[in-house]
């Protein structure tokens, strides 16, 4: 007879597991196992909006208490996705306010989100706590105001980098006088000005507030008498930080940071000048997260405010840090984890970027916990890759961008092949991989055959033939999402790998030259892939083997979904319907 | 009809429409395989594939490259077979990958450092003003001026400051450009074919260095002392020998020097 585990135990034993790659792994052992997981997952995340319905989430996990979702594909930052694409969260909202009116949380990225439907978050989940929109946009300060005004356990109420619709600052004086739940604020992206005396109140009534991001509106005055308040912040995004250069400001805001003992991220900076930057150095030894990366600021001022924070596990700056600046980051701090560096000219004409490939070497040479890079810059050398993979096989993460497109290794003048196989091969735990420079097949011949942990692949103007997509989706074992564009191939690996598609999350393609044919044929021969054709032109018009323009294809157990726009086509399963009127020999 | 049968399906008569040099069946034996990975079996299934090593692989890429006819044409088909002779595009949309946000703030930040702040290698001024604004922050160890040559669609740059005289410019010069421009005449070009760029300074050769200065006047490299040459300088140009009237005079040069 077998023995079967007790649900109760179960149940106990998964009250210790929050990694929802597991409890997918558990959900897959028995049905029994499958039952009991589901009614215990509080924390649900559904990484492509459309490849499930709302109504079958909702049903399956009945005890659900956050929800993150992501919609547009991840290459909508770059503009590469034509406004009106879709990724809406209001089926998501109204499936859950009828189904699932305990929610608590909610996260989305790149989503198209309408006042309606953050009136609806506000009226419909009476425990609600956690807003956080990233990427997202379609609403108004009017729908914030709303979630400020109804939600009165509301914690965090986060807007990062969200396109608003912004009718001025009002919206912060909705929080009621009774609110002092407050832990989390973010309205960097708000443009209004809001009322300093409001938010002065706002701060003063929540104890428990410990991260605020302020937008560019708030002045250096507001943002000492904000810090006055709230000694106890971990989280700071500043204001605008040019004011005129009187010296009593200047001393009020050293002191007023300096009265921030347990502040450990700071962020915003916008027009920083040299002279003001003095103010934070009392704060710098105890930072751990630091974005400069608005902060157009020269390298000797920059070096001076970094060489006093010996603990900064996170740097997010812009090339004007220079190579030089790298190594005195790589000299001073050692805890370096994550390291961005931003484009201050982001032009494919710009002569004048100061960073080159030597400065990711000095950082990958003296900060050994260096895991996540992304760096701008004009060109690279194998020589490089191949020293930074042998200092940091520890790399989980590596982005890295040469502006300039088909760059060769400009010392030797061949493709940086060999330097993307010793990332590959060096560094064992990379997940996401972005590769940039002139590369032929060789290299993703390599990236395939090494990369095996990879979940995330960018790539943009790179190969030859097919041979590198085909690379690509034979090989590369945790691929998930592959984003391509202006590479040139076209259907045959697309065709030959047509089972890998249903094993990643999605993979977009565009400016390649894979033909509606292909689509058509793919969409016809994959029953739970959406091949979505993105073009202005409707591909009935063209020959099939005319390329189209933009490809995204996800793999979804919730069929063709229903909110198209004209631009789009998803590509029908039935081989009757939608195939064009070419004789077929 | 072409193409194999496997479990009844019927070959894929769009896919041979698509490749028409090659019978393309849907499924078919590993043998058939153009990538001829040896253990994989090309049936859709579920779950990871294996990573098959692809041996013949660079033999084959001749084999499956496709010149495309109708479509728009982002590679021009003469430079599509060797990776040395591709070209970008004007502005390219979504290129470099950086969100918008960021466009915004670097050029309104740099607008207020703006170029009238800054002669062309640096040297920093303070506006009318005498407002302390921050200035544009060039690089202290190098001078990277962008040089373009006639034929070669791929322009490039040079670091002035690792130079000290026109001698060690136009070596550098060949260097950079002697690859390229032989690969752009000739497809099937090797190192042997590849001619040296030299008379760039002199007028002897084939092609003359040129440059544009900061006022926007094109100009003969060589005429003026190294150091003059380099603190006015902005972009080079690679032009014909036979072509230099008429580059000089295009545009608003104000001198116009003629050798020979």
């Amino acid at each position: 007879m077998a023995l079967r585990l007790p649900s109760k135990v179960l149940k106990h034993i998964l009250s210790f597991i929050d990694s929802n790659e597991d409890r997918n792994s558990v959900s897959l052992v028995c049905k029994s196992w499958f039952e009991t997981e589901r009614k215990t997952r509080k924390r649900v995340f559904v990484g492509n909006c459309y490849a499930v319905t709302p109504a079958a989430v909702a049903r399956r996990f009945p005890e659900m208490r956050s929800l993150t979702l992501k919609g547009k594909p991840h290459f909508a930052d770059y503009n590469l996705v034509p406004d009106g694409w879709g990724g809406y969260a209001c089926p998501w909202i109204e499936a859950m306010a009828a189904k699932s009116p305990s929610l608590e949380e909610i996260r989305l990225k790149r989503m198209v989100v309408t006042d309606e439907c953050l009136e609806r978050i506000a009226a419909s989940f009476k425990d609600f706590k956690v807003l956080v929109l990233t990427s997202c946009e379609g609403f108004s300060t009017d729908g914030i105001a709303a979630i400020a005004s109804t939600c009165r356990n509301l914690r965090v109420l986060e807007l990062r980098e969200c396109i608003v619709e912004d009718l001025g600052g009002d919206w912060l004086s909705y929080f009621p006088e009774t609110s002092t739940s407050l832990v989390s604020l973010d309205f960097s992206c708000l443009d209004s000005e809001v009322k300093i005396s409001d938010l002065e109140r706002l701060v003063s009534r929540s104890p428990n507030l410990k991260s605020l991001k302020l937008n560019p509106a708030v002045t250096l005055d507001g943002l000492v008498s904000i810090l006055r308040r709230a000694p106890q912040l971990t989280e700071l995004g500043t204001g605008s930080f040019a004011a005129e250069l009187k010296p009593e400001a200047f001393t009020k805001l050293s002191k007023a940071f300096s009265n921030c003992k347990q502040l450990q991220s700071l962020s915003g900076l916008w027009d920083v000048l040299p002279e003001y930057l003095p103010a934070l150095y009392s704060v710098c030894p105890g930072l751990t997260s630091l974005n400069l990366s608005y902060a157009t600021v020269r390298m000797p001022d920059l070096v001076e405010l970094l060489r006093r924070c010996s603990k900064l596990q996170k740097l997010w700056v812009m090339d004007l840090i220079e190579d030089k600046g790298l190594e005195a980051v790589a000299s001073y701090c050692k805890e370096l984890r994550e390291l961005r560096v931003f484009p201050s000219e982001p032009d494919l004409d710009a002569t004048n970027i100061p960073v080159t490939e030597q400065g990711l070497v000095y950082v990958s040479k003296g900060c050994r916990k260096l895991e996540s890079v992304l760096y701008f810059c004009v060109q690279f050398t194998n020589a490089a890759l191949i020293t930074i993979a042998r200092k940091r096989p520890n790399l989980k993460c590596f982005r890295l961008c040469v502006i300039e497109p088909f760059a060769p290794d400009y010392k030797t003048n061949e493709p940086l092949d060999k330097g993307f196989k010793a990332i590959a091969e060096g560094c064992k735990d990379l997940r996401r991989l972005s590769v940039s420079g002139l590369l032929s097949d060789k290299a993703f011949k390599y990236i395939g055959k090494h990369a095996k942990k990879v979940r995330m692949l960018s790539i943009a103007f790179a190969g030859d033939s097919d041979l590198m997509l085909h690379h690509l989706l034979s090989g590369c074992q945790s691929l998930k999402k592959l984003e391509i564009r202006d590479c040139p191939f076209g259907d045959t690996a697309l065709l030959e790998n047509a089972a890998k598609l249903e094993t990643m999350r999605s993979l977009w393609m565009s400016s390649c030259f894979v033909s509606f044919g292909a689509c058509k044929l793919l969409s016809q021969k994959m029953p739970r892939l959406n091949v979505e054709v993105i073009d202005e032109h409707p591909p009935k018009t063209r020959p099939e083997s005319s390329p189209v323009e933009r490809i995204y294809i996800y793999r979804t157990v919730a069929g063709p979904r229903m909110d198209t726009p004209e631009f789009v086509w998803t590509l029908h399963k039935n081989p009757e319907i939608g195939v064009s009127k070419l004789a077929i020999k | 009809m072409k193409g194999c049968h496997r479990n009844g399906e019927m070959a894929p008569k769009l896919l041979d429409l698509m490749i028409p040099q090659e019978r393309r069946p849907w499924f078919h034996d590993d043998s058939n395989s153009v990538f001829n990975t040896e253990d994989k079996k090309l049936e859709l299934k579920l779950g990871p594939p294996g990573g098959g090593e692809d041996e013949h692989g660079s033999s084959l890429t001749r084999h499956i490259k496709k010149e495309p006819k109708d479509k728009s044409i982002l590679f021009s088909p003469s430079t599509k077979t060797t990776s040395h002779k591709r070209t970008a595009p004007g502005p390219v949309v979504g290129w470099p990958p950086v969100r918008s946000f960021r466009k915004n703030l670097a050029s309104g930040s740099s607008s207020k450092l703006g170029s009238d702040l800054t002669t062309s290698n640096g040297v920093a001024l303070k506006n009318q003003n005498d407002d302390v604004k921050t200035v544009e922050p060039k690089r202290q160890g190098g001078m990277f001026v962008k040089i373009n040559m006639y034929g070669v669609p791929i322009g490039r740059k040079v670091d002035l400051s690792a130079h000290d005289s026109y001698e060690q410019l136009s070596f550098t010069v060949d260097k950079l450009f002697r690859g390229l421009l032989a690969a752009q005449r000739d497809l099937s070009s090797s190192i042997e074919d590849e001619k040296p760029i030299t008379g760039l300074l002199d007028g002897n050769g084939e092609y003359t260095l040129t440059y544009e200065d900061n006022e926007g006047d094109k100009m003969l490299v060589g005429d003026v002392p190294w150091q003059m040459f380099v603190s006015s300088v902005k972009r080079l140009r690679v032009i014909r020998t036979a072509e230099i009237s008429s580059a000089l005079t295009y545009g608003n040069g104000k001198q116009e020097k003629m050798r020979r």
